[in-house]
């Protein structure tokens, strides 16, 4: 009688040492560009046998006119322009469309996320205007002015024009740059490619990758530029995060980030980073915003009504996380 | 009739043999990712690709010199860029193949090349 167990057993351990391994990975595309004032990354699968760069490229072509319509760096962006002259006859309705749910989001968001800020973050040095000389933070007398002159009342939408309040600057900043991300992703998705397209860490994917698997996020430790808080596993949507670390200058040993609060016009002090899965990138990356602005209670009930989820790192370091946006353990 | 036994004395090394075998391929098997092997750096639209080998590098870009230290770990980080705010240095040194860092004023952009290890497809920060 043959002995075939012990046989038997050696395979059986081969095939789930190799199963408990996982299929072998196919290596994903990846291409990089600085669009937007930002770092953009596209990350993309496709099918066997199909090149994926021709969509990576239309995906970056694609965000690099959304640039040119939104940027209010370039003088010739049409919002650029707007923000210079305070009117703009016959604007792309692009920019008409945008600008209308970004107001609507705002209003959602109770002012907390307010795209009328922008004369204000120029005097923080954080626009395409900063003041001259070494930063330091403005004043009271300096800033009442910029802010009387900022909120949502103080802009015009007409079938022929959109007129702005003098004094009265908008800054797309987060909403164009999340637009922009999903109109690549949305590219990449005609193109039948699956990716995911990260501008500055705030980022949306086509789907789940080819198989199934999710895309894995890290969410960056608000203090530990190498460390993670823990990861997001993304089938759909989008992931933003807004922190007090992105962009920011120290003065007196005190630092001053770029997310202003809309109410004093200087950095909300409630939280040191919030992280939010939205629809879209667009709404991901002005949420952020918005319920890093607000206090915490605030915060969380907006959250609520919008039905998303989201996680606070609070500034007082000895307080706890707070959120329904579950992570999972860092790799 | 006896029975045979389980395994006789020349089973055992084939065993362990397949055993090794397996848990080989499992660990270090196709498709594992090794560390990164080159700087690929990118100014004013060009690129060019440097070796990993411990420096200072000065790297001109839109706005003036940015200063790159790739330290002899193999890791790279900005020490100094022309710009106001040096955001780029706060941002820690890259160390593994697919991670990249950018001085977005000056048009800096650091990536490090190999495989890419890990498991993460980007970080949200």
């Amino acid at each position: 009688m043959k002995r075939w167990a012990p046989w038997l057993t050696s395979l059986a351990l081969v095939l789930i040492v190799l199963w408990a391994r996982g299929p072998r990975r196919r290596p994903a595309f990846r291409q990089r560009s600085l669009l937007m004032d930002t770092l953009v990354t596209i990350t993309a699968q496709a099918p066997e046998g199909v090149d994926p760069a021709p969509a990576v490229a239309a995906a970056f072509s694609r965000m690099k006119q959304v640039e040119e319509t939104f940027s209010s760096y370039r003088a010739e962006a049409a919002l650029a322009r707007l923000n210079a002259t305070g009117r703009l006859a016959k604007p792309p309705e692009e920019l008409r469309q945008l600008l209308e749910a970004s107001l609507a989001l705002s209003r959602r968001a109770e002012g907390r996320y307010d795209p009328t800020l922008g004369a204000v973050a120029n005097l923080w040095g954080f626009g395409p205007e900063p003041p001259a000389g070494p930063r330091s933070p403005p004043g009271d007398a300096t800033l009442a002015p910029a802010l009387a002159a900022s909120g949502v009342a103080g802009v015009t939408l007409t079938p022929e024009a959109l007129t702005l309040r003098p004094g009265l600057h908008l800054d797309l900043g987060g909403y164009a740059k999340g637009y922009a991300v999903d109109e690549a992703v949305r590219v990449l998705r005609e193109h039948g490619v699956a990716g995911l397209v990260d501008a500055g860490g705030d980022m949306a994917c086509t789907g789940p990758k080819p198989g199934g698997a999710p895309w894995r996020v890290g969410v960056r430790h608000p203090r530990d530029p190498e460390g993670l808080l823990g990861v997001v596993s993304l089938t759909e949507g989008a992931v933003a995060t807004s922190g007090d670390y992105e962009r920011y200058f120290e003065h007196d040993g005190k630092r001053y980030h770029h997310l202003l609060d809309p109410d004093t016009g200087r950095p909300a002090r409630h939280h040191t980073q919030v992280t939010v899965r939205a629809p879209t990138c667009a709404q991901a990356d002005a949420w952020a915003t918005a319920l890093f602005v607000a206090a915490p209670a605030q915060a969380q009930e907006l959250a609520r009504a919008a039905g998303l989820r989201a996680l606070w790192v609070p500034s007082d370091p000895a307080s706890p996380r707070t959120g329904d946006l579950v992570l999972e353990p860092r790799p | 009739m006896r029975r045979p036994p389980f395994a006789t004395a020349w089973d055992v090394p084939v065993l362990l043999a397949l055993v090794a075998a397996a848990l080989l391929v499992a660990r270090w098997g196709v498709g594992r990712r090794g560390p990164p092997t080159s700087l690929h750096i990118t100014t004013g639209g060009e690129g060019r690709t440097v070796d990993l080998e411990a420096r200072i590098l000065e790297i001109s870009g839109d706005r003036g010199t940015s200063r790159v230290e790739v330290d002899a770990a193999g890791g790279v980080r900005f020490l100094e860029s022309p710009c106001p705010q040096q955001l780029c240095r706060t941002l820690g040194p890259i160390s593994r193949a697919g991670e990249a860092v950018v001085c977005v004023p000056n048009r800096v952009l650091l990536e490090l090349e190999g495989e890419s290890s890990g498991d993460l497809d980007a970080v949200t920060q």
